[in-house]
């Protein structure tokens, strides 16, 4: 089926749409060499960049060209970021211009390199007047653009890290002319109010054109007289600013920024409940160790206690009874034996046992015993005790001499 | 100080101090039990602030006479 014929302008028209809805080309960086550089009275620039190829056609309009850091000529070798588009009018394509930057070792790189040394040599970065950042900021000021990917990814982070902290935005021009005399107001305006506890100034990845401002020697003297502390945060991770060195804290990104400065609540919690457990540990700790000096008490007063005493005299009083009464037994024993054989070696040696035995005791009427025949004479009457009884005797005939058995 | 009016920092600085009392062994036990009370007391303080506190978010907007006033500001996140 053949379709309605179209107007030029409406197949330019369409270009233009399938340019701007290009992913490479909505948004890209071209290098090459500039040629036929014109600067316009109205302001906007033209020139060719080539390559030894090809070459394509460059518009950058004046609010662009305003912003342009850079003196640019002829032979330059830039590296141009822009978009692609139609120019309807003519049905051409160019290349929309919105920066340049010289590639390799530019002019840029140089001031950088030549303002770091200066600044360095007058003692700028050095560490000792570097400030310390508060571990708990009830405030923080951040002085950065107020659209754009930073100042969202400093609130998202430092809300999700610690929910009670407040955030008070300058918001600044972070590109262009005007962008240093905005950031130092923003700068000194936070650093005068009582409630903020520190600051981060910064702005999200750019060119390095775009970054310049945080290059600037105002910026860096302003960083430098500040009273609260300064975290810069400028772009990405491998972008250094003259602001990173002055700062009293470099952070690579915005989100770092705010991730630096607030301490993490989970973190916080994790601390909390550790000194919770401390602290019952050592009431704990406290009572068992009290309750083990309550046990010892006790086992020493059982230990001591008087009864086991009383117990123990009584048991020793037992022995030593027990010892008494076995002497005492004992010794009766032994009286007793020395007593019979006393009685034993007596009634051997009782003349009355004599007596039965045949002999007798011969007395005088007064009961002297008589032992010698001189003690005795004719008609003396004597007495003879014998066993059974006493016989009266006369003596008839004395004969002196020993006794003899024979006779 | 009363423990409501307490600053976090302030709160915590005081619960670690009562730690290290308590467990340097130096107090009778009626002192550790008073100050194992406070400790307590200030653990409930400090959660209260990490769990329930929302910080404000504002951005400085000047008005017709130049002057920057606090205002909210509100970030789709």
């Amino acid at each position: 089926m053949a379709s309605k014929p179209l107007k030029v302008s409406e197949v330019n028209q369409y270009i233009k749409r399938l340019f701007s809805s290009d992913f490479i080309l909505s948004d890209l960086k071209v290098e090459g060499e500039i040629s036929n550089f014109k600067h316009h009275y109205s302001g906007h620039i033209y020139f060719t960049l080539k390559d030894q190829k090809s070459k394509i056609n460059c518009v950058m309009f004046k609010s662009y060209s305003q912003k342009l850091a850079l003196n640019v000529k002829d032979g330059d070798k830039v590296i141009v970021y822009g978009y692609i588009s139609l120019y309807e009018k003519e049905g051409s394509y160019q290349l929309y211009a919105t920066s340049i930057e010289k590639s390799g070792i530019g002019e840029l790189y140089d001031a950088f390199e030549k303002l770091k040394l200066k600044l360095e040599k007058e003692g700028l970065f050095d560490p000792k007047n570097k400030k310390q950042l508060p571990c708990f900021p009830k405030k923080i000021g951040v002085v950065t653009s107020a659209v754009g990917a930073a100042v969202k990814d400093i609130i998202t982070i430092a809300k999700r890290r610690y929910p009670g902290i407040n955030i008070l935005i300058y918001p600044a021009l972070v590109q262009g002319v005007y962008s240093v005399d905005s950031i130092c107001e923003g700068l000194k305006y936070l650093d005068n109010r009582e409630d903020v506890d520190l600051i981060i100034v910064g702005r999200g990845g750019g060119s390095l054109e775009e970054l310049f401002c945080f290059n600037d020697e105002k910026l860096a003297r302003t960083i430098y007289s500040m009273k609260k502390p300064v975290i810069s945060a400028v772009g990405h991770e491998t972008d250094f600013t003259i602001a990173d060195f002055v700062a009293d804290l470099r952070a690579p990104t915005p989100s770092s920024a705010a991730e630096i400065v607030t301490p993490d609540s989970n973190k916080l919690m994790e601390q909390l409940n550790e000194k919770l457990n401390r602290l019952l540990k050592a009431i704990n700790y406290k009572i068992y160790d009290n309750a083990s000096y309550m046990k010892l008490i006790y086992n020493k007063l059982t230990y001591y206690n008087p009864l086991n005493k009383i117990r123990d005299m009584m048991q020793l009083e037992d022995n030593l009874f027990r010892r008494l009464l076995l002497s005492v037994e004992h010794r009766i024993k032994y009286d007793r034996t020395i007593l019979e054989n006393l009685y034993n070696t007596l009634n051997y040696l009782n003349p009355v046992s004599s007596i039965g035995r045949g002999y007798g005791i011969i007395t005088d009427l007064d009961g002297n015993i008589i032992t010698s025949v001189n003690s005795v004479e004719i008609n003396k009457e004597l007495n003879i005790m014998i066993k059974d009884g006493i016989i009266k005797v006369k003596v008839v005939n004395i004969n002196k001499g020993e006794f003899n058995n024979e006779n | 100080m009363r423990i409501e009016d307490m600053s976090y920092e302030e709160a915590i600085e005081e619960l670690e101090k009562i730690i290290v009392e308590l467990e340097s062994d130096s107090l009778s036990l009626k002192d550790s039990m008073e100050k194992f009370k406070r400790g307590i007391a200030l653990y409930n303080h400090c959660n209260e602030i990490l769990s329930k506190m929302e910080g404000e978010v504002k951005v400085l907007i000047k008005d017709d006479n130049g002057n920057l006033n606090d205002e909210d500001f509100f970030v789709e996140v």
